[in-house]
């Protein structure tokens, strides 16, 4: 191995080096942007503060291989590409090449001229996506900010515009492209800092500009990588890419059934979720408060006698017996909520990785379902979840807090006392033309309803003449209501005045 | 007359039996550096850094699809020249021709004949060469003809002056000894 002085000023040869040899490539491919990560939490998912891979944090689904005819072989043997591949708890897809998977996909593999590892983004053809990746001019030691977005004109770095040293908790350099790729190269983690330099040293001594070069010319060879990429793991262990794709159409193992099974397990199937709607404002209803007395209508609820006469000319004293009943109906308070249904669609389309098809059993569907879609790339489920407003009613009682049971005397019979009576008995006048009873409340519940109801025994009346009855009544109001009041006339009854004249009445 | 026309015809088939062996050594041995301008097969004792390619080809191209990768690393192991070679086989070699043997069932034996040296360099102090051969394989697969031209590469132990194979050179190995031979 080059010993640690020496590498480390031969990194700083490197570094000068890729910084100025990235402006052609980053004016020709992209126009001098790289876009580096904007999700920092998906990285943070994968690399630990420390700069190690967070493995607790991420589900291992194996080794997995790619047809790469870039990856350098000999006759007749194919050499795949290798990955570790795991998903993130987002449902992210994680790849992290083996060493030499990593550098003959960023060199012999078509290093492009941007940078940018041909193998890992359009295997065997033209990089298309409008990105950069690359370690070169990246320094470790400052971090870089997750956030920024870093212009190379003429190729340099400007620098963290946002972070400044520190802006990440870990040591390591990251880019992102418009293929959802992220891209994570961290230094080995076999041991402290300085070691981790080294090593990234290392590494990117393997990946320097200058080694496409050596390789054209002979002067390195595939096989030397191979062999130089096997001493420094090592030495240090492994110096790790990782690739974090959002989007698994662009890894270069595509979506495999392991990580679709993973992401099927932490990503819940496309829902269609309508908003909840504005269910209307609670509302109250009722009926109306009856009134009634006596034996029929028009009675003047009078009950007794038949044929009242005036006290003063009842020996007796019976007076008039009076019937009034008040029925209350309740207050019925009317409310909305809004409930949340949801329901299984299995919906077809085109052929895509994401549709892993719809498993039974068929009950499980609102809008039919058959075996073939089990499996079938073309049909996912959907969630589908949507709100009703549905009305609840709850009912009040509202009861009696006061009645009155009004007596009246006509206002003919008053002139006819004043006048006519008068008349034939000088000194006729009137004596109690208005008569009131009250009554508290409550009443009684019967059923739903409030019910009161009361007979005024003798009511003394002295006054002859045609009586209007009138009852009124006013609630308690309820908790979501307020007092009510009603009246209501019943009607007349006629009380006598005997005479002594056997000739003609003397009644109004 | 008709003795004397065998004679003579013996005679002349003698000389130019030997005339085209002393050719053919003169070709193979008298020129090795930067390449050879005749592709022909060896006949006369073959060179020990020659024979160390034989035995490297061979061995890499006796494939058993019955063996795991790891057997198939050893054995090749057995006929490289260091452990860092032979851990490069076992790591980036071994599972591509496991995985290739596994996807064309092949079962087969390897023999190789040195064609002609083609590169000669010393580097570290080491001297290396790269032998052009001609391998015929018992069982050809799709990306495998037979017999198959392919170059390997050999080192000279100075410590124990014998020859050993480091690799057969890699398609991206042999497009660039192509580009720089004369």
């Amino acid at each position: 191995m080059i010993p640690k002085s020496l590498f480390k000023a031969f990194v700083l040869v490197l570094f000068a080096a890729s910084v100025t040899a990235l402006p052609a490539a980053a004016d020709g491919g992209n126009g001098g942007t790289i876009n580096l990560p904007n999700d920092p939490s998906l990285v943070q998912q994968v690399v630990n503060p420390n700069g190690s891979v967070n493995y607790a944090g991420l589900t291992d689904l194996g080794v997995v291989t790619q047809e790469a005819d870039w990856m350098p072989h000999p006759l007749g043997i194919d050499i795949q590409a290798t990955y570790h591949e795991y998903a993130t708890a987002s449902g992210a897809l994680v790849l992290v090449p083996t060493v030499e998977t990593d550098i003959m996909g960023r060199l012999t593999g078509g290093l492009l001229e941007n940078g940018a590892p041909q193998g890992y983004y359009n295997p065997g053809g033209a990089l298309t996506v409008n990105v950069t990746t690359t370690q070169y001019g990246v320094d470790y030691s400052q971090g870089i900010d997750v956030n920024a977005s870093v212009q190379i004109p003429g190729g340099a770095w400007q620098g963290n515009p946002s972070g400044g040293l520190g802006a990440v908790p870990y040591s390591g350099a990251e880019s992102q492209g418009a293929s959802g790729l992220t891209t994570v190269t961290i230094p080995s983690t076999q041991a402290g800092t300085e070691i981790q330099a080294d090593a990234l040293a290392s590494y990117n001594d393997l990946l320097a500009p200058g080694v496409l070069d050596q390789l054209s010319s002979g002067v390195l060879t595939a096989w030397s990588l191979v062999t130089l990429s096997i001493k420094d793991d090592q030495v240090y262990g492994p110096s790790t890419t990782i690739l974090i794709y959002t989007d698994c159409t662009h890894s270069p193992v595509g979506c495999t059934s392991e990580y679709m099974a993973a992401r099927a397990l932490v990503v819940p199937p496309p829902s269609v979720i309508s908003e909840p709607p504005s269910c209307k404002p609670p509302f109250t209803t009722s009926g109306q408060i009856t009134i009634s007395g006596g034996p029929g209508v028009g009675s003047g609820g009078k009950l007794a006698p038949s044929y009242p006469v005036v006290v003063g000319q009842d020996p007796q004293r019976r007076g008039v017996d009076v019937q009034a009943r008040v029925v209350i109906p309740p207050i019925i308070y009317h409310y909305f909520e809004a409930v949340r249904r949801e329901e299984y669609l299995c919906v077809g389309g085109d052929p895509s990785p994401y549709n892993s098809g719809c498993p039974g059993p068929a009950g499980k569907y609102s809008n039919g379902w058959s075996a073939s879609m089990a499996g079938n790339d073309r049909y996912h489920v959907v969630d589908h979840v949507w709100y009703d407003c549905v009305e609840h009613t709850q009912v009040y009682p509202d009861y009696l807090a006061e009645a009155r049971i009004a007596l009246s005397l006509t206002e003919e019979s008053r002139q006819w006392i004043l006048t006519s009576l008068a008349q034939a008995y000088p000194g006729a006048h009137l004596k109690h033309p208005e008569l009131g009873f009250d009554f508290p409340g409550p009443g009684s519940l019967s059923g739903e309803s409030v019910v009161w109801s009361t007979v005024e025994h003798s009511i003394p009346i002295e006054d002859p003449g045609n009586w209007v009855v009138t009852v009124s009544a006013l609630t308690t109001g309820t908790a979501v209501s307020t007092p009510r009041f009603a009246t209501l006339g019943l009607g007349q009854f006629l009380d006598y005045l005997l005479r002594e004249s056997l000739v003609g009445g003397l009644n109004p | 007359m008709i003795h004397i026309r065998r004679s003579i015809l013996a005679v002349f088939s003698v000389v130019l039996v030997l005339a085209l062996a002393a050719a053919a050594v003169f070709l193979i041995r008298g020129r090795p550096a930067g390449g050879v301008a005749h592709a022909q097969m060896l006949s006369a004792p073959v060179p020990p850094d020659a024979q160390a390619a034989v035995q490297g080809v061979s061995t890499f191209y006796t494939i058993d699809f019955h063996e795991t990768a790891d057997q198939w690393a050893s054995r090749l192991c057995k006929v490289l020249d260091s452990d860092t070679d032979c851990q490069a086989s076992r790591v980036y070699l071994a599972p591509g021709v496991y995985s290739t043997a596994q996807k064309y069932s092949i079962q087969t034996s390897c023999s190789a004949l040195p064609i002609r040296l083609v590169s000669d360099k010393v580097q570290d102090g080491r001297e290396y060469r790269v032998w052009e051969m001609q391998a015929t394989v018992s069982k050809v697969w799709p990306g495998m003809p037979s017999p198959a031209i392919l170059y390997a590469e050999v080192v000279l132990d100075p410590a124990s002056q014998k020859w050993a194979m480091t690799h057969v050179l890699l398609n991206d190995e042999v497009q660039t000894l192509q580009t720089a031979a004369p």
